[in-house]
């Protein structure tokens, strides 16, 4: 049988449950997404208001571990190279316990220059020093520059000139300026948009928003591109982007609950892609959040645009700076 | 010494991750059987020696890291690690530091190329099993941005393997546009690098024909129509009729000729299957401002006028075939087509836009209400004059 309740308790287990001992290979194996994993875990925490179950000074020097001083950045695990990626995560859950103040004001120059050497004179990032350029990296720059409040126009208005090439004729977005569209890169180059006070650029809006809400199918469930199955994460990469045009309604917010609610564990706890499925923190976070933007099971509000909580957010100075 | 209560040990947090909680699992694993406390002890213990192993070749390769240990040694235990596990990008950057700084070093371009082929071999034996992970990709590139004798041919045979697992693996097709971008960086004369252009318009026609859902395709092909409008590659001795057709278009940079073309394919792809999306956002893009604004007022009304005449018969017969029920992708398409006759009208600055249509719009669009609730809201925000 499906669950139809929301199973908020058996949730915070299975992530409290996530940072124990590891004891199989595999979770060895996951840690370059250990960084990433703690902002998914964290963060759904504080989406169900349980923003006390772990140690504030255990987190930050958890983080503080993976500070790659070789580069300024951090990384996903201690010892590991830095990367946008983890920066961001990093950055993200120091902003959620509110200890950016932690990175003493060295290290904090230090990761902005990291930040700003990755941006290419196009106006994209490479994720770290050897090339690889994503719309997903111009993002977490943007989003990292932001919550460290170190935005200029210097490296704005380049960043928005690239994500506006990466617009398809579908009028959504993919990874490079002639990449496929996919839902999550829209949701990449919408936030950057959004965050850098420029989504009065964005063109073909309308055809965007029926892109967007075609991706919800029969079962209530969202998909990432046509034709695709649903999965439980594009409750957050759709509807992110709807939320941040301001066209929640035009997808069936109670089927979409249901999507969700049916992809829980009701054993262990955790949300996974869709029913019947083996469940990640990933998929928890993504679920979370999708059923925190329709306003569903009394989550905390969270913020299209950064993928954290509106009461976090709102501490962030907006661009452009005044 | 006397055991003090139990402190927190120190760095046990995050140690790393327990039981059956995942980070991030390949999509669509199906969820397997609890195991019993029997089985889960068997399965630690069984685990524990290849834990150890892989701890200890983790530790021992990030300590060489640590150190800029630059060897073929250190080579050799990037490789076993990243045998185990490709995701680690940290090693991958690794490896790569060795290679430039010490495998590298003193070899002229024929040796750096052997030693990058069978580097391309490892590669390729890790994305057969990791067909989607982004780093393995990612050092693949690298090695052919380091390779002056690069085989980019080869490289596009790869492509042609992945695509007969999947044709719709998006790194694959990113790869190959990466493949074709080097292709056409070595090249000296303009009209070759539109020609390669236009050999890969001519492959998504081929791939779409093969399989009209292909969506990657229909992608891939609105990226190079506008690349070869732009460029208009001179007409070559192309041979078969119907690309010989499509590349005079390009030569004469005619959207509407070209909108002629495209109106055989896609009636072709919506008759094959009026349920699939793919097709259906190509006709919105063939009915866009990038061609209507290269289009007169006639040619405009006359082309749209057709094509919705098109797409009703169509969904004449889908509603015959399906017990009275509408076909969503055609009304949604005629709506469109209105809109966008609307805007042609608008934009001649004539208010003769027929009655008849305006009223059809209506109808359509609250039929749409009525068959779809679920993105009621999308329609009613939809009128002629929306933006
Ligand atoms: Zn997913």
């Amino acid at each position: 049988m499906e669950p139809q309740q929301f199973l908020g308790d058996l949730h915070v287990e299975y992530i409290k449950n996530l940072f124990r001992k590891p004891v199989y290979i595999e979770h060895w194996m996951a840690e370059h997404l250990k960084m990433n994993a703690l902002y998914w875990g964290i963060g759904a925490l504080f989406l169900m208001h349980h923003n006390a179950e772990f140690e504030k000074e255990d987190v930050v020097s958890f983080i503080l571990e993976c500070y790659d001083t070789r580069s300024g950045g951090f990384g996903s695990a201690p010892r590991h190279d830095a990367h946008l990626l983890s920066t961001l995560s990093a950055l993200q859950v120091l902003k959620l316990y509110d200890a950016l103040d932690a990175v003493s004001a060295e290290k904090r120059s230090l990761t902005v220059q990291f930040i700003k050497g990755l941006q290419l004179p196009d106006g994209s990032f490479e994720g770290d020093r050897f090339g690889e350029v994503d719309t997903r990296f111009v993002y977490t720059a943007i989003q990292s520059l932001a919550i460290l409040e170190e935005l200029t126009p210097e490296i704005v208005d380049p960043a928005v000139n690239f994500i506006l090439r990466c617009q398809n004729f579908d009028s959504s977005f993919g990874m490079v300026p002639g990449a496929e569209s996919h839902s999550a890169q829209a949701f990449t180059c919408l936030g950057t948009l959004a965050i850098c006070h420029a989504l009065d650029k964005l063109q073909n809006v309308e055809t965007l928003e029926w892109w967007l809400s075609d991706r919800q199918v029969a079962n209530g469930g969202l998909n990432g591109r046509p034709e695709k199955l649903p999965d439980v994460c594009y409750s957050w990469w759709v509807l992110s982007c709807l939320g941040i045009l301001d066209k929640l309604n035009y997808v069936d917010s109670e089927k979409l609950t249901h999507f969700i609610l049916s992809s829980q564990n009701s054993e262990s706890g955790g949300i996974s892609d869709r029913a019947g499925n083996e469940c990640d923190v990933y998929h928890t976070f993504f679920g979370l959040a999708g059923l925190s933007l329709l306003g569903k099971e009394n989550l905390e509000p969270i913020d299209p645009i950064y993928g954290l909580p509106v009461n976090v957010t709102k501490t962030i100075k907006k661009y452009p700076y005044n | 010494m006397p055991q003090s209560e139990p402190q927190r040990e120190s760095g046990a947090f995050l140690d790393g991750y327990r039981t059956e909680a995942g980070i991030l699992r390949e999509h669509g694993t199906k969820k397997s059987k609890k195991l019993s406390k029997e089985a889960m002890m068997l399965r630690m213990k069984k685990d524990a020696a290849n834990i150890r192993r892989y701890r200890k070749i983790s530790d021992d390769v990030l300590t060489m890291k640590e150190n800029n240990v630059y060897t073929e040694n250190a080579l050799k235990l990037t490789t076993q690690l990243l045998d185990w596990n490709p995701e680690f990008y940290s090693v991958w950057n690794y490896r790569r530091d060795i290679l430039t700084n010490y495998m590298f070093v003193g070899l002229d371009v024929e040796k750096k190329h052997k030693l990058l082929v069978g580097e391309l071999m490892f590669v390729l034996s890790k994305l057969k099993s990791f067909p989607k992970c982004y780093w393995i990709w990612n050092h693949r590139k690298w090695c052919l941005m380091n390779d002056e004798r690069a085989n980019w041919s080869a490289e596009m045979q790869l492509v042609a393997q992945f695509f007969e697992v999947d044709p719709r693996n998006f790194h694959v097709w990113q790869y190959r546009r990466f493949i074709v971008q080097c292709m056409k960086d070595g090249m000296v004369s303009e009209q070759g690098k539109d020609l390669l252009d236009f050999e890969e318009f001519a492959f998504t026609t081929k791939m779409i024909n093969k399989d009209i859902s292909n969506f990657s395709a229909w992608h891939n092909r609105s990226d190079l129509v506008v690349k070869l409008f732009a460029n208009s590659p001179e007409a070559s001795e192309e041979k078969e009729d119907s690309l010989r057709k499509y590349l005079e278009v390009f030569n004469r940079k005619s959207k509407k000729d070209f909108l002629e073309l495209e109106l055989n394919l896609f009636q072709n792809a919506i008759y094959t299957d009026p349920d699939d999306s793919s097709v259906w956002i190509y006709i919105r893009w063939l009915f866009g401002d990038y061609f209507l604004s290269d289009l007169s007022f006639k040619e405009s009304v006359d082309i749209i006028n057709r094509t919705y005449q098109v797409i009703s018969e169509l969904a004449q017969l889908e509603k015959e075939d399906n017990h009275g029920r509408d076909n969503q992708w055609c009304l949604k398409t005629q709506v469109y087509l209105l809109k966008q006759l609307y805007k042609v009208y608008k934009a001649e600055g004539t208010n003769d836009y027929p009655e008849d249509d305006a009223r059809q719009f209506l109808e359509k669009r609250n039929r749409l209400i009525e068959l779809d609730p679920m993105r009621a809201r999308r329609y009613t925000d939809f009128s002629l004059t929306s933006k």
